[in-house]
């Protein structure tokens, strides 16, 4: 395990390096000119030729990429055009409101998700099941920055329970929580359902059924645990797109974590924002996966990495 | 085993769910001692502003986004400002004369100021500030507006100060209005401090934290030299999102909403807990004409545009009244203005004056636009679109999102027909107006317009330093301009501010600030 733990570890390196490369490209060969950004629409050509040298744009894009690595190598993500404050530090203070949001999201989106699968499977076809499974369709194709603005509406000015944005207090994260968790747990409930329903005609379920158990414990102990493998993709997957940000539901709900930062980045063609903030985003992603691919042989012993 | 680890964190995962609800509560108390009535009359409150974007420099020597200096114009005083009516009135500096050549300016300066670090305010703190911005070496994005003109500054005594000028210059009392003019503690420049971050004024406010993309709080400066500080802080929100500013000022999260977006503003203006104020900025939005193609060579052509285009209903429809059909190149807060009049809306003269011209009906040409830059550019821009195939025209359409538009303007090849870009006159004065777009070398003139007349008269405005003979000098030029129309001139802009009837005393000046200096609240 902690041998396979290191390779993935390893193998890490490549991946992160391809995507650091692919996005200096992409992000240089965007139309858009930084120091135009940064000079401002009234600026003269000259003001902002001025602006391009302090920035060392005009250095060919190589002596830039070996700048930027070179940088990078000590733990130094460069500057950004937009603040002048260091990546990094832009980067770190907005991530705990980013993971914040991730946290209550996917205990949301679990907790929801599997109860309403589980819900719906147990009795296949039913009314309960058509309702649940309606609902979830719903989920599944409402936007979430939508039901966000919907849920403002309703909790924050009809009924003012809940601030309708920022980010100070844990009551500013309730709201985006159930937004951005209630939408993707119609996803989880129906891949649950479809799960369950996938091994609670197997022979071994059966067997525990005639073994006289209690039904409970034919859908939680044999059933849920034998249809978990998906479940826990799907809340991993969901888990690192969380933490890369959700930019639409950040910016509704004026969230300042990493999702809104780096669509503000883009916009302002702050390229070592947008880079710093990809390769973290990305190094977070390859993280989570190694976690869910550990998490695989956690519940199911078939499952070994050696 | 491994069951009931699931069952525990599911165990945990409802408490955290349960205490984040929980939290709420703490969370209306907040929000409802803003909404609740007062304890007492004189207690002092505070103030929260929710802004579109966040401020980026606490340094106004450095400083050109909107928020920014919005923040800087409670930290810092100039030695002149601006008063409500957009005129420029003592600030630090008491009086002002300028020598009869036009090549000296000095002010005398108010005595007992001390800066928010303890420093006390004198001509040397004067030289040490505007000697660092005309000094290259800085870098400092507002450097040329001051290193255009002064050559050097003279400390007369301690409470006097002489700016000695490269040549006359008309517009440089308005410079030293401009809020790039704020005078930062000297002691903080020479220990070379991190003044963006850390600002030292003499301001009514200094600042307590800033939580970037968060919020930035400012306390009360109890040693301010004028009319003391009401509140006991003032908070800017960074709040992009449009609908959930709204939602802010709605329900009592936010004092004061900038700017309050349009679609919102009948429905604010309709409750009786809020007020809108709507005032004109020195920004005028245009369809700038490539003077430079064949086509539109011909004045006829450029006239014919002018008559074409429906500047009242884009005023009345599109910015329901938050707007103003422009009369003059430039805005009529800036400084040196004066009505010249604009083109009635006529599409059969313009048909005539294209028949004239030569041009055959069906002739393409292209319309840009950005897409959100500006209040409803796009919507704008479709409309002018009808307006021109109306006249017959055949209209390419393109919406482009802001990063390549404005890279788009520097490109030589991109060759553009029509599109909407907005002038902001940043130093309130006439001069910046029209200089940079108007004139043969102006560093903003994308429409490459060139009338040696024109040239000349803002020459001789510039190097005019009375302000009556001055506005006449521009009247001049700007009813040349308005005959060669090198632009469709469509509106000039307003600054649109949603404001809690419990707040008094704000006003929006030409430059888009919102004056919260003098603001109180119930």
């Amino acid at each position: 395990m902690v041998q396979y733990f290191i390779k993935r570890m390893l193998q890490m390196v490549p991946t992160i390096f391809g995507v650091l490369v692919i996005v200096f490209i992409l992000v240089h060969s965007v139309p858009g000119d930084p120091a135009r950004m940064v000079a401002g629409p009234e600026a003269s050509l000259e003001e902002v030729e001025l602006v391009r040298e302090r920035l060392g744009l005009n250095n060919p894009l190589y002596v830039q990429f070996v700048d930027y690595l070179l940088g990078l190598l000590q733990g130094d993500l460069g500057t950004s055009l937009r603040s002048g404050r260091p990546v990094a530090e832009e980067i770190l203070t907005r991530f705990p409101n980013t993971l914040l949001l991730t946290f209550i999201s996917v205990i949301i989106l679990t907790v929801v998700g599997l109860f309403a699968g589980i819900f719906s499977a147990t009795k296949p076809n039913s009314l309960r099941d058509n309702t649940t499974m309606m609902f979830a369709l719903f989920g599944v194709s409402m936007p979430n920055f939508w039901f966000g603005l919907m849920l403002i509406l309703a909790f924050s000015y009809y009924l003012p329970l809940f601030p309708s944005g920022g980010n100070a207090g844990l009551e500013h994260f309730v709201l985006p929580g159930l937004a951005l968790g209630l939408s993707s747990s119609a996803i989880l409930a129906r891949l649950t359902r479809s799960s369950i329903l996938e091994v609670i005609h197997q022979d071994f379920v059966r067997t525990a059924r005639a073994k006289g158990l209690k039904e409970k414990i034919v859908i939680y102990k044999h059933t849920l645990k034998n249809a978990l493998i998906p479940i826990i993709t799907i809340i991993g997957l969901e888990f690192g797109s969380l933490l890369g940000g959700a930019v639409l539901t950040e910016t509704v709900f004026s969230i300042n974590g990493i999702g809104r930062f780096l669509i503000q980045s883009i916009q302002f063609r702050d390229y070592p924002a947008v880079q710093g903030c990809i390769l973290f985003i990305a190094i977070i992603f390859v993280l989570v996966n190694i976690v869910v691919d550990l998490c695989y042989a956690l519940v199911d012993p078939r499952v070994r990495y050696e | 085993m491994k069951l009931r680890a699931c069952f525990v964190f599911l165990l945990i995962s409802i408490l955290l769910v349960v205490s984040a609800c929980g939290g709420s509560s703490g969370a209306n108390e907040t929000s409802s001692t803003s909404n609740a009535p007062e304890q007492s009359a004189v207690e002092p409150k505070d103030l929260v502003v929710a802004f579109g974007a966040e401020p980026l420099t606490l340094d106004p020597h450095d400083a050109d986004d909107a928020v920014s200096n919005q923040a800087n114009n409670i930290l810092y005083d100039k030695l002149v400002t601006f008063d409500r009516n957009n005129q420029i009135v003592p600030e630090l500096a008491t009086e002002w004369k300028i020598s009869d050549d036009g090549l000296k300016m000095t002010f005398k300066l108010r005595e007992g100021v001390t800066f928010q670090d303890g420093t006390p305010f004198n001509a040397e703190a004067v030289k040490i500030n505007f000697e660092r911005i005309i000094n290259p070496d800085h870098k400092l994005s507002r450097h040329s507006l001051y290193a255009e003109f002064i050559d050097k500054i003279v400390v007369d005594s301690e409470y006097q100060v002489t700016f000695q000028f490269k040549k006359p210059f008309g517009p440089a009392i308005s410079a030293f209005a401009h809020g790039a003019g704020g005078i930062i503690s000297p002691k903080a420049i020479q220990e070379n401090q991190e003044i963006a971050k850390n600002p030292a004024g003499t301001g009514p406010y200094k600042l307590k934290s800033w939580t970037p993309g968060t919020e930035i709080v400012f306390e009360p400066n109890e040693n301010y030299w004028g009319e003391k500080p009401q509140f006991k802080s003032i908070t800017f929100k960074p709040v992009p999102e449009n609908s959930s500013r709204t939602i802010m000022l709605e329900n009592g999260e936010a004092d004061i909403i900038v700017p309050l977006p349009t679609q919102d503003v009948e429905r604010i203006k309709q409750s009786d807990e809020f007020v809108v104020d709507i005032a004109p900025i020195y920004r005028t939005f245009h369809l700038w004409i490539n003077n430079k193609k064949p086509l539109f060579q011909d004045v006829r052509v450029r006239q014919a545009l002018n008559y074409a285009v429906d500047k009242e209903t884009i005023v009345e429809k599109i910015l329901l009244g938050q707007g103003r059909v422009a009369d003059a190149a430039i805005g009529s807060t800036v400084y040196g203005y004066s009505p010249v009049g604009s083109y009635p809306y006529d599409p059969e003269k313009a048909k005539q004056l294209l028949a004239e011209a030569g041009v055959k009906p069906g002739t393409k040409i292209k319309l840009w636009t950005p897409d959100g830059r500006y209040m409803m550019d796009s919507k704008i821009t479709e409309f002018i679109q009808a307006n021109l195939t109306d006249v017959g025209f055949d209209v390419e359409f393109q919406k482009w999102e802001w990063g390549a538009y404005s890279a788009m303007m520097d490109d030589p090849n991109k060759d553009f027909d029509l599109m909407v870009f907005s002038w902001g006159t940043s130093t309130g004065d006439a001069d910046w107006g029209l200089r940079p777009v108007y004139t043969t070398d102006g560093s903003n003139n994308y429409g490459k317009y060139s009338n040696p007349e024109v040239d000349e008269l803002i020459a001789k405005g510039l190097a005019s330093s009375d302000l009556v003979e001055r506005t006449k000098i521009y009247n001049q030029a700007m009813s040349i301009i308005k005959e060669d129309a090198p632009m469709v001139f469509l509106v000039e802009n307003t600054q649109t501010v949603g404001i809690s009837k419990k707040v008094e005393g704000t006003y929006t000046l030409g430059n888009g600030y919102v004056i919260l200096r003098s603001a109180v609240k119930k």
